[in-house]
C-alpha cells in the first residue's frame, strides 16, 4: 500500500543479502517486500503493529538481545537480519510449543484446517511431540452471534480480529475479555453481538489466524472448494470478494489481502450476500400472466410472447427500465435494445427520486453525473473528509472502513453531517445532527463561513457565482443555527476545517493551497427531496478549489453495484452511451453505422426495420409514469433486482405499471414488479454471470461466473437477445467481453477498456492510451492540470466549453454553481 | 492303463481328506481376522452414538473417491455427519477410509456379500452402513 512516498532509502542485510528498503517500514513488511517469508500470526495488512505472537521473530546478528518481533521493529540502516537463524527457529518453536499446551488439536473438525496459520507454522517448525503437557483446558462453543462462534481453545489472542474491528470496521464490537489463561475474545458483559454495535462483517472471522471465530454456516473443508475472484454485486464500492463453491452452490467468501479496492475486506453484504443468490425463493422459471396468476411456462415460450406482443409497441409507446444492479454489458444492451429495436429514448434506470437526484446534483454541476475521484485516494492525499447523509458505515461500509483507517495511520480529519448515530460520528472531529431535509441549509452555511472568513480559493466574478453569493446571503450560520438547532460553532468549526484540508483557521495554504478535502455522501440513500444537499456540497467543492486534485473532490454513493455503469452505458433519456446527447448528430451517426445494419431485410407483421436512431431525448423515470397515466406509454421491460439490499420501488410507478398494456419484466426474485408483469423472466445474479462493474468512483471491474443460475434463470444479456433475435434483429453477442469491445470502440470515455487489461486488475475511467495507467482523478481546465481555480473559472464561465477534459480532446458541459430551488424554498418554511 | 490307476489313486487318497469347498451360502467360511470387506460406520459401543465427527479425511483420502460426505452445522456450532455415502462398486476396500479415521468411526466390516441386481444397489448410505457397523469392533480390535 502506498502511503505518501518514502522520503529515504535505507540499505539493510537479510540473510546475507542486501536489500534498499524505504525508511520506516517494519522489518517484516521489508522482508515481505523483497519475497522472504517470514512466519506470522498477529500480523495483518492495514492493521497496525501488535507483536504478541512472537512467531515473527527474527534476529538482528550483533546486537545484544538479538531477537525481535520483526512486525512491530522498523528497519535501520546497516541492519543485519538473519530470519532463519537456528536462535530465531528455537525461539519459535518455543513459542508454538506453549501455544499447543491448550490448543483443541481437533484439526480434522476445524473448518480452519488446511489454511491455519498455526498448522502451517507447526509443520514448518517441525513441532511433533510436545515437551509441556499437561491435561488441556477446554471449552464449549461459544455462539457470539447467530453467524459467529467462538472457540476459546483454538483461540491464540493474536487480537487480529480486535483490532480490524476497532481500526478498520471501526465498531470495536468485541475485545480481549479477562487476562492471562483466562483471556478470551467476546463482546462486552457476554451480550448477543447482535445487540452490539456489530455489523455482522465477518471480519473477525476473515483475520483470524486460527479457527477460533468461525461461520456457523460453513461446515466444510478448505481444500473441497473451487475459488473465483469476482465483484460484489450489492452496493457500489466495488469490492473484490473470493467466491469459493463447489457442487454448484458458494460455501462461503474469502478475501485475497491487498487487493481490489477493498484490500480484502468486505462487509456484511460481501461475507454474506451469496445467501441472497441462493435464496431458495429466487425466480426460476418464466412466467406469464393468465388472468390473476402467473403461470409458469417454458422459457422460450415466454421468450416469444414477449417477441410477440412487442411487435405492436415499437416507437415511443414503449419503454424500458435498466437494472443498475446488471452489469454494464446487460445496460448496454437493452439500451442498444430501446434505441435501436424499439425505436424510443425512452430509456432510465429503475431508481429512487433520490438516486435519480443525487446524479442530477452531479450531472449540473461537473457536467457528467460521476463521483470526480477515486475512494483509493483517502490512502494517499485526502487530508480531510466530510462525510453527509444516512451512516456510510451502513449504506457503503468498505468506504467507511477507509475513513477509520485513514483517521487513524493518516490523521484524516473528519466531520460528519448525518442524522444517523454510527460509530464514525464519535470519533469524527465534528459531528452535526441537522433535523430532517436541513442537510442544504447547514452545508451552505459552511458555505457561507468560508466565504466569511475568505477562506475560498481566489474566484473570478462571473455572473454565476456572483448569483449564488448573492443567494448564500440567507445562509448566516446564526440564522441557519437558530432554525435548525445545530450550534454555530459547530458549523463554523466543520467549515473551517473543510476548507483548510484539516488544517484549522490558524494555518497558512501552502503554495498550493491547503490540503485536499473530500466529500463523501450517501445522500441517494436518504428519503426525501436531497438535490438541494447534493448541489450545496458539489459547490462546497467547487468553493474551496477541491475538484480537480488527488485526494479531493465529490465521492457520491448511489447504492447498487452498477449504478455509474447504468448511467456511462447510456441508460438514460437524453444520453448516448458515454454521455452524448441524443441529439448529437455524429455521435448517432457512429451509432446507427453500428446498430442499424444488425437488421435483417425481412419485415415481420409489419415491424419495420429502423432507418434511424431517435433524436430527441426520451421520458425519464418521472415522466414515464405520467406518459403511462396518459396512455402514450403501453408497453414496458423492466429489468428488475429485487434482493435484500436493493432500494424501495416507488409506489407511483408501481401504480403506474398496472395500467400497462403489456410489461416484460425481468428480476430475480418474486418482487411487487412481478406481481404487476404480463411475462415474468428470471434473471441471474452477480455471481451467476460474467460482465463488469462500474463502481462509484468509475472503476470498472471484472465480475467473474462463479456458479449457474438457478433452473431456467438466464443472465440479462441472453434474454434481450433472445428478444430481439425474435424481432428481427440480429444481435449475437456469444460473451458479455465481445459487448464490452464494442462499447470500447462507440464509447470514448471507455476507451482502452477491455477483458484482457480487465483480467489483471481495475480500470478507472477515463484511461490514458492502452497501455497508460488509469487516473483517479477527473481533472478540471483544458491547459491546467491541477485544476487552477482562477483560469478554469475563466474558461468555465466565459463561455469556453471546457469543464470535465478527457485526453480524448472531448469536452463536456461546464462546470457550475447551481442554486437549488428547493434549497432556498426550505429555508423560507423554516 | 498304470497312468489311470495312478490317477483314480490320487483321487481315492482325496476323498478320505477333509473337504476344502464349503455349501455356501448354508455354510460360511470364517475369514481371518483382519480381512476388509465393506468399510461401515461403528457406534459407541456403550452410548450407542454415532462416532463420526465429520472431518472428512476418509473423503479425502479415498484414492478412488468413492467416499462422498455432506457435512452439516450441528446445534453446538461443531460440524455433524450428514449425508455419508459410499459407492461400493468403485471401493477397492483398501482399508485407508478407517486408518485416517481420527475417531475409528469407520470400520472395514469383512462383509462381503454384495451381490446387487444393478449398480445403484451398491450404493450406501449413511443408514445402511452405520445398520452394519454400528457393533463391530474397530477393524484392528477385531483381530
Amino acid at each position: 500500500m502506498a502511503v505518501g512516498s518514502p522520503a529515504r532509502l535505507v540499505t539493510v542485510t537479510i540473510n546475507g543479502q542486501q536489500y534498499t528498503v524505504p525508511e520506516g517500514m517494519t522489518i517484516l513488511e521489508a522482508c515481505r517486500m523483497v519475497g522472504i517469508e517470514v512466519p506470522n500470526l498477529c500480523y495483518q495488512p492495514l492493521l497496525r503493529p501488535w507483536g504478541s505472537c512472537r512467531i515473527c521473530t527474527v534476529e538482528i546478528l550483533g546486537r545484544r538481545g538479538g531477537l525481535v518481533e520483526s512486525c512491530a521493529a522498523q528497519v535501520r540502516d546497516g541492519m543485519e537480519i538473519a530470519t532463519d537463524s537456528p536462535a530465531c527457529e528455537e525461539a519459535r518453536r518455543f513459542v508454538l510449543q506453549m501455544y499447543l499446551i491448550d490448543h483443541a488439536l481437533d484439526c480434522p473438525t476445524c473448518d480452519k484446517s488446511g489454511e491455519c496459520y498455526l498448522q502451517d507454522n507447526t509443520y514448518y517448525h517441525n513441532v511433533y511431540a510436545n515437551p509441556y503437557r499437561r491435561p488441556k483446558i477446554a471449552g464449549p462453543y461459544k455462539h457470539l452471534s447467530d453467524l459467529i462462534d467462538y472457540k476459546w481453545e483454538r483461540c491464540i489472542i493474536c487480537s487480529r480480529c480486535t483490532r480490524v474491528c476497532d481500526e478498520v470496521i471501526g465498531v470495536t464490537a468485541i475485545e480481549v475479555l479477562n487476562r492471562g489463561l483466562e483471556a478470551e475474545i467476546g463482546p462486552a458483559y457476554g451480550m448477543d453481538l447482535r445487540d452490539t454495535t456489530c455489523t455482522s462483517c465477518g471480519m473477525c472471522i476473515a483475520v483470524c489466524p486460527v479457527g477460533a471465530l468461525t461461520d456457523r454456516k460453513f461446515a466444510h473443508h478448505p481444500w473441497e472448494l473451487d475459488a473465483t475472484e469476482t465483484i460484489c454485486g450489492l452496493c457500489d464500492v466495488g469490492c473484490t470478494l473470493n467466491v469459493e463453491h463447489n457442487r454448484g452452490l458458494v460455501r462461503r467468501v474469502t478475501h485475497l489481502w491487498e487487493r481490489g479496492v477493498n484490500y480484502g475486506y468486505t462487509c456484511v453484504r460481501g461475507k454474506w450476500g451469496y445467501e441472497q443468490v441462493q435464496h431458495p425463493d429466487r425466480l426460476e422459471t418464466a412466467a406469464v400472466r393468465q388472468g390473476d396468476e402467473l403461470v409458469a411456462v417454458p422459457l422460450d415460450e415466454a421468450l416469444d410472447l414477449v417477441a410477440e406482443r412487442l411487435r405492436r409497441y415499437q416507437g415511443d409507446r414503449f419503454a424500458a427500465l435498466a437494472s443498475p444492479d446488471n452489469t454494464n454489458e446487460e445496460n448496454y444492451l437493452l439500451q442498444l435494445f430501446t434505441r435501436a429495436v424499439m425505436g424510443t429514448n425512452n430509456i432510465d434506470r429503475l431508481m429512487t427520486r433520490s438516486q435519480a437526484q443525487a446524479d442530477r446534483a452531479l450531472l449540473d454541476s461537473f457536467g457528467l453525473p460521476v463521483s470526480t475521484n477515486s475512494v483509493q485516494e483517502m490512502f494517499t492525499d485526502s487530508a480531510c473528509a466530510l462525510v453527509v447523509g444516512p451512516s456510510i458505515g451502513d449504506k457503503a461500509p468498505v468506504a467507511s472502513y477507509w475513513l477509520y483507517w485513514s483517521r487513524n495511520y493518516r490523521e484524516t480529519k473528519t466531520v460528519v453531517i448525518s442524522r444517523d448515530d454510527y460509530p464514525l460520528c464519535h470519533r469524527a472531529e465534528v459531528w452535526i445532527r441537522p433535523p430532517e431535509g436541513a442537510e442544504a441549509a447547514v452545508v451552505n452555511a459552511m458555505a457561507r463561513v468560508i466565504l466569511d472568513e475568505g477562506l475560498a480559493r481566489p474566484v473570478v466574478d462571473s455572473p454565476d457565482f456572483q448569483v449564488w453569493v448573492a443567494a448564500l446571503r440567507d445562509y448566516a450560520p446564526e440564522r441557519v443555527a437558530a432554525a435548525t438547532g445545530v450550534p454555530v460553532e459547530k458549523i463554523r468549526r466543520a467549515a473551517v476545517l473543510y476548507a483548510t484540508g484539516g488544517r484549522g483557521g490558524q494555518a497558512e495554504p501552502g503554495a498550493e493551497g491547503y490540503p485536499p478535502s473530500v466529500i463523501y455522501h450517501t445522500l441517494a440513500h436518504q428519503d426525501g427531496n436531497v438535490y438541494a444537499a447534493a448541489i450545496a456540497l458539489n459547490n462546497l467543492a467547487l468553493l474551496t478549489g477541491n475538484v480537480g486534485r488527488p485526494g479531493a473532490g465529490v465521492i457520491a454513493f448511489r447504492g447498487p453495484a452498477n449504478a455509474q455503469g447504468a448511467l456511462d452505458m447510456g441508460c438514460h433519456p437524453a444520453f448516448l452511451p458515454g454521455y452524448r446527447p441524443v441529439s448529437d448528430r455524429e455521435a448517432r451517426r457512429q451509432l446507427e453505422a453500428a446498430w442499424l445494419p444488425r437488421w435483417s431485410a425481412t419485415v415481420v407483421d409489419g415491424f419495420e426495420p429502423l432507418r434511424a436512431l431517435p433524436a430527441t431525448p426520451g421520458s425519464s423515470l418521472e415522466q414515464m409514469i405520467e406518459a403511462i397515466e396518459a396512455g402514450q406509454i403501453k408497453a414496458m421491460y423492466v429489468a428488475g433486482s429485487s434482493h435484500e439490499f436493493a432500494p424501495p420501488i416507488e409506489p407511483r410507478l408501481l401504480a403506474a405499471l398496472e395500467k400497462l398494456e403489456f410489461l416484460v419484466v425481468e428480476d430475480c426474485f418474486p418482487s411487487a414488479l412481478t406481481e404487476r408483469a404480463h411475462v415474468v423472466l428470471p434473471a441471474a445474479m452477480f455471481t451467476e454471470k460474467d460482465g463488469t462493474f462500474t463502481n462509484a468512483d468509475r472503476t470498472v471491474q471484472r465480475v467473474r461466473l462463479a456458479i449457474d443460475p438457478p433452473g431456467d434463470a438466464r443472465p440479462s444479456w441472453w434474454l434481450i437477445q433472445e428478444i430481439a433475435r425474435r424481432l428481427g434483429y440480429q444481435l449475437a453477442f456469444s460473451h458479455p467481453s465481445l459487448v464490452l469491445q464494442e462499447v470500447t470502440h462507440l464509447t470514448p470515455i471507455y476507451r482502452g477498456i477491455i477483458f484482457p487489461r480487465l483480467e489483471r486488475g481495475p480500470l478507472t475511467w477515463p484511461v490514458r492510451g492502452l497501455a497508460g495507467p488509469a487516473e483517479g482523478a477527473v481533472r478540471l481546465g483544458a491547459t491546467v492540470p491541477g485544476g487552477g481555480w482562477a483560469i478554469w473559472m475563466e474558461q468555465a464561465f466565459g463561455g469556453v466549453e471546457s469543464a470535465l477534459q478527457f485526453d480524448d480532446g472531448l469536452s463536456r458541459e461546464r462546470v457550475r454553481f447551481v442554486i437549488a430551488e428547493q434549497a432556498t424554498r426550505t429555508d423560507e418554511e423554516r | 492303463m498304470l497312468d489311470d490307476i495312478k490317477g483314480f489313486l490320487v483321487t481315492l487318497r482325496h476323498l478320505f481328506k477333509p473337504k476344502v469347498t464349503i455349501q455356501y451360502p448354508e455354510q460360511k467360511r470364517q475369514m481371518a481376522p483382519r480381512f476388509r470387506g465393506l468399510p461401515a460406520l461403528r457406534s459407541d459401543p456403550e452410548t450407542g452414538e454415532a462416532l463420526c465427527v465429520a472431518c472428512g479425511l476418509c473423503a479425502r483420502i479415498c484414492p478412488t473417491s468413492c467416499l462422498e460426505m455432506h457435512v452439516v452445522p450441528s446445534e453446538e456450532g461443531d460440524r455433524e455427519l450428514g449425508e455419508f455415502i459410499l459407492r461400493a462398486g468403485r471401493c477397492m476396500f483398501c482399508g485407508l477410509c478407517a486408518q485416517v479415521c481420527p475417531v475409528d468411526a469407520i470400520t472395514m466390516s469383512g462383509e462381503y456379500e454384495q451381490s446387487v441386481m444393478d449398480r445403484e444397489g451398491l450404493i450406501y448410505v449413511k443408514t445402511e452402513l452405520a445398520a452394519i457397523g454400528s457393533q463391530r469392533p474397530t477393524w484392528w480390535d477385531a483381530a
